[in-house]
This record gives structure tokens, C-alpha cells and sequence, in this order.
């Protein structure tokens, strides 16, 4: 079947992609493509790669987490709440999309408080946390003790603000 | 000592030892045995004011860990009131942490509360000092 690649073309190939049809798959079904398609293509193809490593699992793991019942800690800890759940899914899936190659986090966890954590850092010299506070919201700590540094702060899900943390995940994990 | 605290607050001595029961990994916890910051929050939800721990001079170890609400293959991690006084955060400032009795008039034998100087709050710097504390001494039996 022949298809027109072309302008509004971008949702339909985000789902072609996820859906694992090949470059060849594609073009062996006649597919009319341009120079700028090839490199969107690629983009995704690429990005669909980097995710399928450590994503899906993380996001059963997410799945998991909210299954814990109240004081799963044995202190009176909340159970995770949907918003949060969801919050954590978007904001993962968000840091994968904006940053090809991501670090898998170290861990993930509940907090006592109903939300979800992500650490990056498997050592205690450098180490990030991030905690999904709102369905659009997360706080975080960069610590780099050789440093002696330490910054808290806070960051909606999709503004720049997201590349600083995309910073602090790849310093914590010792890629840059 | 803490502005926030009540004034009658009952300090506990620099020599006593506390204990946390730590809920036992589950297998979506990587890695293995990893203390993780999220076990030294406060409920904000439930308006915690302090983080719970017991006292050693009141509860063994052991006490705390076969409670009844603790969970199956928790464990025990410890530290002292006086490491806990002193701790830092990374850029070496006083936390200013406490810790005062919350026995609820005898009612909880042994319980004591960490404070942080923001009443309801341990910031995440304070939440990440215990963490780094508490793992040098975990207890195992």
C-alpha cells in the first residue's frame, strides 16, 4: 500500500514506530518519502530503540509501586495515589523523549507521602532524586560531595527547566 | 535545639541510640539492600511532625523488628542522637535535627521523634543525611 508521507505526518509515524515496522518494511510498501521524512524517521526509530532498553520495565515497576498498600512501610506511609502514578509515567516518559540514551534510574520508589521517586547514582559521592509532587510537577536534589554541592529545586514536566535536571541525571550517573 | 519544638519537649541524650525499621526491598528496588532517601520522609499528607525511631535504651533491636506492624524481613538500621544533632548537609551547614520523646504519655515505650527547624518538614538535604547515617549501621541478626 502506498502511502504519502508528508506534512501532519508526525503523530502517524510516532506510532509506526512504536509499533516496531522497520525503514525497509516501510519503503518495501511503497511509501513516498522525502529527505526530511528519512531524518524524522530516523529520530524516532532511534528514540524507540533507546527507550525499548530499560522503559517498559521501569514502567511495570511503576505499576507495581502502586499496587503497595497504606503503611507498606510499617509507619503509616500512603499508598501511592493514581495522580502520582501517572505523573511518574509521564515524567519518565518525558525525560526518555527529551534525551536520547537516558541513564536508567538507580531506583525507584514509593514515598511516604503517596508519591513516586526516581535516584540516579549508584554511589554516595554523586546522587540525584527526583519526586513527582503534582501531575505536572517534580522537586529534586543534585548532591556531588567531592563539590561540596548541594541543589534543591523544583521543575514542571515540559519547559526547559527540563534539560537542568536532564544535567544533574547524567552528572549523577557519571556521564559527564 | 529547634525553634519548632514544643517547649516542653523532652530532649533525648547525645549517648542514646535509635532505631528505624526499614521495609524490606521489594524486587523493584535496584539494587539490592539500597537505603533510599524515601525511608526518612515525613507523611506530609497525614501532617507528620517528626520521623519515628526508637530508643535503645527503652527497645532492642529485635523488639522493633518483630512488632506487630512491622513487615515480614524488614530491617534495622541505627545511629546515634548525637550523629544525628551534627549532621551536615553537602555544603557542610548544620541541618539543626533533633530528637525528643513521643511516647505518647507511655503509651509508645521507646518512640522519639527526629525533628527537623521547619515544623512538618525534613528538607530533602536532612532526608539525605539520615539516609547516608543511618546506612553505615545496619543491624542484622
Amino acid at each position: 500500500m502506498a502511502r504519502k508521507m508528508g506534512a501532519g505526518a508526525m503523530t502517524e509515524l510516532a506510532t509506526i514506530t512504536d509499533e516496531c515496522v522497520s525503514f525497509i518494511e516501510y519503503r518495501q510498501a511503497g511509501a513516498t518519502i522525502s529527505e526530511n521524512d528519512y531524518e524524522t524517521i530516523d529520530y524516532h526509530l532511534r528514540r524507540s530503540r533507546s527507550q525499548s532498553k530499560w522503559l517498559p520495565e521501569l514502567l511495570r515497576e511503576i505499576d507495581r509501586l502502586a499496587r503497595l498498600a497504606a503503611g507498606w512501610d510499617s509507619y503509616g506511609a500512603d499508598p501511592p495515589s493514581p495522580d502520582m502514578i501517572l505523573a511518574a509515567r509521564k515524567l519518565i516518559e518525558h525525560l526518555t523523549e527529551s534525551y536520547l540514551g537516558l541513564p536508567r534510574p538507580t531506583v525507584v520508589t514509593a514515598t511516604r507521602s503517596g508519591s513516586i521517586q526516581f535516584e540516579w547514582g549508584s554511589d554516595h559521592d554523586r546522587y540525584f532524586e527526583l519526586e513527582c509532587v503534582s501531575p505536572e510537577t517534580a522537586e529534586y536534589l543534585f548532591s556531588e560531595r567531592g563539590l561540596r554541592l548541594e541543589i534543591e529545586g523544583s521543575t514542571q514536566f515540559k519547559t526547559e527547566q527540563i534539560d537542568k535536571v536532564i544535567g544533574f541525571i547524567l552528572r549523577a550517573s557519571r556521564r559527564i | 535545639m529547634s525553634d519548632v519544638l514544643p517547649e516542653n519537649a523532652d530532649r533525648l541524650s547525645d549517648d542514646e541510640i535509635v532505631y528505624r525499621r526499614v521495609p524490606p526491598e521489594p524486587p523493584f528496588h535496584t539494587p539490592k539492600d539500597w537505603l533510599t532517601t524515601a525511608n526518612f520522609d515525613l507523611n506530609s499528607r497525614q501532617n507528620e511532625l517528626g520521623l519515628s525511631v526508637y530508643c535503645a535504651s527503652v527497645k532492642s533491636a529485635q523488639e522493633v523488628l518483630m512488632s506487630p506492624e512491622a513487615i515480614p524481613n524488614s530491617f534495622i538500621v541505627s545511629a546515634s542522637v548525637e550523629e544525628i544533632r551534627q549532621l551536615k548537609n553537602g555544603k557542610g551547614e548544620p541541618l539543626h535535627l533533633d530528637v525528643i520523646v513521643a511516647d505518647d504519655g507511655g503509651k509508645n515505650p521507646g518512640h522519639a521523634e527526629i525533628r527537623g527547624p521547619i515544623q512538618g518538614r525534613l528538607s530533602r538535604a536532612s532526608r539525605k543525611a539520615l539516609r547516608d547515617l543511618f546506612a553505615r549501621r545496619r543491624i542484622d541478626f
